[in-house]
């Protein structure tokens, strides 16, 4: 397993995974929650989902950290790290593209 | 009862369009402050932004809204900034784990995470990225009025001046085309990049 490798992910780095699942859930069910309350619901989740994700992809990024500093990891790394702008840059992009 | 931001055209798909009035939230639609609002762009500039429909999920428009109601701002930045990034890092992240978890080293998971995210689709986007970027620097110094200026240069059709509505809804990227007030290329003195870009851009038009 991926244990034997000594990776693995910890509890802080697995957060985004509930938490992601949490807002989704509750933007699924939206339409049912009083307006009173909904939009400070939403905007108090979309806070929490936010931190939380950043708590969890600080900590991921911390214990990937040790593990990229040979061979083909390198290039993998500079990639990984190419990628998350680059994604974002895709995605905004292609959301214009579609509203423009 | 439908999950849609506003239902104004022949579909049912969700729209990311704001009530024309404030406070008339129903259960169903997102209300933000009638300030630059999209349906007043929709409606007043059809060519530059028309209503088109939100072929994502309707989410962040729920998320964006709530926050344009609780802040009095932020629709475009939580639409297109906050929550693709967010999807992006859950992503990636997802990735690793689920690899590492079934026993792919974590120097394998992350090269298979960012060569299938990179390589793999590279010759599509590299493409169309390039267009889209040109598309979008060309649209943001249209929508600010501030294209004009390059009209001859370019042959591009002046709209959205300064004033009207279509010159409100400024895309997240606007910067690109050093539009006014963006703090992009123009203000900061990069004049010429910003219309070597234009003409890069309406060389692809």
């Amino acid at each position: 397993m991926g244990h034997a490798h000594g990776y693995v992910f910890d509890a802080q780095a697995r957060a985004y995974c509930p938490s992601t699942l949490a807002i989704g859930s509750l933007v699924a069910i939206t339409p049912a929650i009083p307006v009173a309350a909904r939009s400070l619901l939403l905007f108090v989740a979309l806070i929490a989902w936010t931190g939380t994700v950043i708590w969890s992809t600080t900590s991921a990024a911390r214990l990937a950290g040790g593990s990229l500093r040979r061979d083909y990891a390198t290039g993998a790394t500079l990639l990984g790290v190419v990628e998350l702008p680059w994604r974002w840059w895709q995605a905004q992009l292609e959301m214009i593209r579609v509203l423009g | 009862m439908a999950v849609v931001a506003s239902t104004a055209r022949d579909d049912s798909r969700p729209r990311l369009t704001a009530p024309h009035s404030p406070g008339t939230s129903t259960g169903d639609s997102i209300s933000t402050t009638p300030r630059p609002s999209l349906a007043m762009v929709a409606s007043t500039a059809p060519s530059i932004y028309a209503g088109a429909p939100v072929d994502y999920h309707v989410g962040p428009a729920w998320l964006a809204g709530a926050t344009e109601r609780v802040l009095g701002r932020g629709v475009y930045a939580v639409s297109f900034g906050l929550v693709p990034l967010l999807g992006i890092l859950c992503t990636a992240i997802a990735i690793l784990h689920v690899l590492s978890v079934h026993g792919i080293p974590y120097r394998l998971a992350a090269a298979a995470t960012a060569v299938a995210d990179d390589v793999a689709g590279a010759a599509q986007h590299s493409a169309w990225a390039v267009t889209t970027v040109s598309q979008e620097a060309w649209m943001g110094g249209v929508m600010s009025g501030h294209f004009r200026r390059h009209d001859a240069q370019c042959q591009l059709r002046p709209c959205g001046r300064p004033g009207e509505p279509g010159a409100a809804f400024r895309p997240p990227l606007a910067w690109l085309a050093g539009c006014p007030g963006s703090g992009g290329a123009r203000e900061s003195g990069r004049t010429e990049a910003a219309s070597s870009l234009w003409a890069w851009a309406c060389s692809w038009g």
